[in-house]
């Protein structure tokens, strides 16, 4: 364990170099070439693009759910490897996807908490209060016992969220987070994922909403294989 | 361990995963019969094994110690056929091992040693080993197992003439006689000595009323031998100590009426009743009225006179005032001549009856004796006492005596085989006698031909029938006749004494422990050997045996091929876990996916589905052996059930015993416990390596749209 808590060389949060991602089936397709990112403590960014050009792609591969074809991807100091690709999307990363992605046969405070489960916390009082804090901060602590059958998309939306705090972790990956919500719980949820930047941590954002992509420090758009950054 | 929780929400049927629920449920069920049907066979098989080896072991013996060919070439055994000092008589073990002397042999008197004959083997300090002695020195040597006995055995071939009385109902018109009826029996047969064996009164039958009864009648008879005289009933100072013997062994509790039903005297009737009756004319006239003691013996007893309804009328009884009136419905009652009998017909169970000590004392017959007896009629009773006429023994209970009784019952421990002057020698006989009609008491002849100056003669020794032992799969066992020792050297030193055939003569080596044989048997051996006598001796165990050698190996194959057959039967009911949980795998993908993003290790994933096989693997066991379990306490019913559904007895008692073994077997338990889990672990693991490859990227975007 001593090797993932090393002190960060540098405090690059995220430092993704030379990656690349292509397709042969059914035609060979090069997604992605040689992209470079790198994120600081306290940055957020946006990544923009239109759909099928890799955004998601890019995501997921910088959230090590992927494998790159190419490159070296690097997150809090740590080189992603397969063998440590689990303990990092547990401690260190949390994602919030357009379409929730929450365990259906479990309750919110459930959904919650299974990260800290898999990271085989012990589920005392202390850690389900801290479980309803969490539901709190996004104004759910009502819903906490609800199956997650029972919640709206935006109600799923934020619990999605709180369950990527749960483990505290350094950065947190966004795939289109508002979609498909209203404009009310999107602007809770934009607040709260630019609230967590503000510790000193890093937002890495997928969006079409150029509302929610001016809200961030950085912002990029991936076009033909290649990420160019916005500069207003 | 998240992973529990994970695979308890997966155990929990749901509509939602009604095809995963029903896979499971079926695995279940399927896992459960089969390991039901295993370990009911295998508990069965077990203690039907156990059964046989038991009886085997008690018959024979765990172990057994015999002669081999070079013993009978040996100067040792041979030397007695020309030694004066053993009358030049060649001698059994038992023989050599109760003489005082190894080397009868005098060279100043007795004749030259043929040439052709082995030197003798000498010890250090030159003389004759002893090798019976030594053999049962060694046998006395062995150590750590507890209580272990050495008797020799003898085994011979015989005659059996068995000489049957039995009282016989006839029917005549109207009237029914009685006679007996006088039948013989014959039977080749091996015959065994019968030693002092604690072990065979596990093997002994339990002895029935009927045999009692026959036996108390055959005593006032003379054995069939002399039957020459006219008189064949013994006399009276004969009889009377042979009843009171008898009767401290036993105690008759309840009698029933013999098929020809008894006569009530006058004297029992009450004063005043009614009773159901049946009256039979003959010429006109009331010959006999014909009491039954309930309503269902009516009918068992109408059935024997199927044949003669026209003389017979139902009506009633009645008595009043010292004097009997035939009634019919409703017409006049018709006064009763005080000569007509009346025939009384009691149950099955009989009625209950006490011996009159007094009787017993002044008894010159067995008709004599008096019980004081309480006849059931229709809701009455009818109180007096009766002679042992037309009567048969219904219930009685044992009594304990110090005294060897007539015969041998599974109760008493301490057995040894009764021997009595006039009756002959008692001898054990198996089930299959039994089970052809021979009762207890029975008496018979052995034969055996003795040569004389002139011609040859048989030779005839009275025997009779002191119990029934079961001999469970020995080949030779339905012919296998236990006799006292003396009978069994009697009849086999009229052979030919150069049998070498190792099964005739030897030494028994009797101890409880049976998984101890081998132990034993290798310190004889080796205490044989260090004698330097080991190749006069055959040291076997009862898996050795010539004659159970290959029923104990077809157990033994029987048992593995079963058990390939039932991990073939647990392998296939396995596979349905693999196909339910690729399935369940195929239907989790998405949950997989979530779980894995938010770090959830690949062997998480694989411990989560390996624990839902496992845990349906355990359920199904559980289940099955629940249901095993019950079985077995019920496995009379099962086989009753399976022997209606036949047609015919499913199990032969001949074979498996009155009742099938019960006891679960933990050999067998832990056998398909072990078995099925680890199936169902390895058929986990499939599903497992398929959940583990589930891409989370790929997944998660399938459905993120």
């Amino acid at each position: 364990m001593s090797l993932y808590h090393k002190p960060p060389s540098s405090n690059y949060l995220l430092k993704a170099k030379s990656l690349c991602k292509s397709y042969y089936q059914p035609l060979q397709i090069e997604l992605l070439r040689s992209i470079d990112l790198t994120v600081l403590g306290g940055e957020s960014v946006a990544i923009v693009g239109r759909s099928g050009e890799g955004k998601s792609t890019l995501l997921q591969i910088l959230g090590t759910l992927e494998d790159p074809c190419s490159g070296s991807l690097e997150i809090a100091g740590t080189l992603v490897c397969s063998s440590n690709k689990s303990f990092i999307r547990n401690q260190l990363i949390g994602f919030v996807f357009q379409s929730f992605h929450l365990l259906e046969d479990y309750t919110a405070l459930e959904n919650v908490l299974m990260p800290a489960k898999i990271a085989r916390c012990k589920i005392d009082k202390q850690t389900l209060e801290y479980g309803l804090s969490l539901l709190e901060k996004v104004k759910l602590a009502d819903r906490a016992h609800f199956s997650t059958k029972l919640l709206s998309g935006g109600e799923k939306q934020r619990v999605a969220l709180a369950r990527a705090f749960c483990n505290r972790p350094k950065i947190i990956f966004a795939d289109e987070p508002s979609g498909n919500l209203d404009s009310h719980t999107a602007e809770l949820i934009h607040q709260l994922l630019l609230e967590f930047v503000e510790e000193k941590k890093a937002l890495v954002l997928v969006t079409h909403d150029w509302n929610l992509a001016n809200l961030c420090t950085h912002q990029f758009e991936l076009k033909q294989a290649q990420l160019t950054r916005i500069i207003k | 361990m998240f992973e529990f929780s994970v695979a308890c929400k997966y155990l929990i049927p749901r509509r939602r995963q009604l095809s995963v629920s029903i896979i499971s449920l079926v695995s279940i069920l399927v896992i459960s019969l089969v390991v039901w049907l295993i370990i009911v066979f295998f508990s069965v098989t077990d203690g039907l094994e156990k059964n046989w080896i038991q009886k085997l072991t008690a018959l024979t013996a765990p172990i057994r110690v015999t002669p081999t060919p070079a013993y009978y070439q040996s100067y040792y055994y041979q030397v007695d056929s020309i030694s004066e000092n053993s009358d030049y008589l060649l001698k059994t073990i038992e023989e050599k091992w109760q003489s005082h002397s190894t080397d009868p042999y005098e060279a100043d008197y007795d004749q030259q040693l043929p040439a052709t004959w082995p030197a003798a083997d000498l010890d250090r300090e030159g003389k004759v080993k002893d090798l019976v002695k030594l053999a049962y020195q060694a046998i006395e040597q062995v150590k750590g197992v507890k209580k272990i006995e050495a008797n020799s055995f003898e085994i011979t071939t015989s005659h059996l003439d068995l000489f049957l009385k039995r009282k016989s109902p006839l029917l005549s018109s109207s009237h029914l006689y009685s006679t007996t009826v006088f039948s013989s029996l014959s039977y080749a047969a091996y015959l065994g000595n019968f030693t002092n064996q604690s072990q065979l009164s596990k093997t002994l039958l339990p002895l029935s009323a009927q045999d009692f009864n026959n036996f108390l009648i055959g005593l006032e008879w003379k054995n069939h031998l002399d039957e020459q005289e006219k008189e064949k009933i013994l006399s009276p100072h004969v009889i009377n100590p042979r009843l009171q013997e008898f009767f401290k062994a036993l105690q008759i509790t309840h009698l029933k009426t013999a098929a020809l039903g008894v006569v009530i005297p006058f004297q029992f009737l009450p004063k005043q009743a009614r009773f159901d009756c049946w009256m039979i004319l003959k010429n006109n006239k009331i010959a006999q009225i014909i009491l039954v003691s309930s309503a269902a013996e009516e009918k068992a007893f109408l059935s024997q006179f199927s044949g003669q309804p026209k003389n017979m009328e139902k009506g009633k009884l009645i008595i009043e005032e010292q004097q009997l009136f035939w009634q019919k419905d409703s017409s006049s009652a018709m006064l009763l001549h005080k000569t007509v009998p009346l025939l009384y017909f009691s149950d099955p169970q009989g009625f209950e009856a006490n011996l009159v000590q007094q009787s017993l004392v002044q008894a010159e017959r067995v008709g004599d004796l008096l019980f004081e007896v309480q006849i059931p009629i229709q809701g009455k009773f009818l109180k007096g006492r009766l002679p042992f006429k037309n009567v048969e023994i219904a219930g009685f209970k044992q009594l304990k005596t110090e005294q060897q009784k007539f015969w041998l019952d599974p109760l008493d421990l301490a057995i040894s085989l009764p021997s009595n002057k006039e009756l002959g020698d008692g001898i054990l006989l198996p089930k299959s006698f039994k089970d052809a009609g021979i009762l207890l008491g029975d008496t018979g002849s052995l034969s055996y031909y003795s040569p004389t100056a002139t011609t040859i003669q048989e030779q005839l020794i009275p025997v009779y029938v002191a119990g029934f032992y079961d001999p469970g799969i020995i080949p030779i066992g339905g012919k296998f006749i236990l006799a006292n020792p003396n009978v069994v050297s009697l009849v086999r030193s009229s052979y030919q004494q150069e049998d070498t055939n190792s099964l005739s003569n030897g030494i028994n080596v009797q101890f409880e422990e049976l998984f101890k044989a081998n132990l034993v048997k290798e310190q004889i051996t080796s205490f044989l050997k260090a004698k330097g006598v080991d190749r006069y001796w055959q040291v076997q165990t009862y898996r050795e045996y010539d004659f159970a050698k290959e029923i104990m190996q077809e157990l033994q194959s029987q048992k593995y091929l079963f058990m390939l057959i039932a991990v073939v039967i647990i392998l296939v009911a396995c596979s349905n876990i693999i196909s339910m949980l690729i399935i369940l795998v195929n239907d989790k993908k998405y949950e997989i996916g979530i779980l894995r993003a938010m770090g959830a290790t690949s062997v998480s994933i694989s411990v989560i589905f390996g624990v839902v096989g496992t845990a349906i693997g355990i359920c199904g066991s559980l289940l099955g052996t629940l249901l095993a379990i019950t079985t077995l306490a019920n496995i009379d019913l099962l086989v009753s059930f399976l022997s209606a559904l036949q047609g015919h007895q499913m199990f032969s008692s001949n074979l498996y015993g009155n009742k099938l073994p019960s006891e679960l077997s933990y050999e067998a338990l832990l056998f398909v416990l072990f078995s099925t889990i680890l199936t169902s672990l390895l058929a986990g693991i499939v599903p497992a390596v398929k959940a583990c490859l589930v891409r989370p990227s790929t997944t998660l975007r399938a459905s993120g749209g």
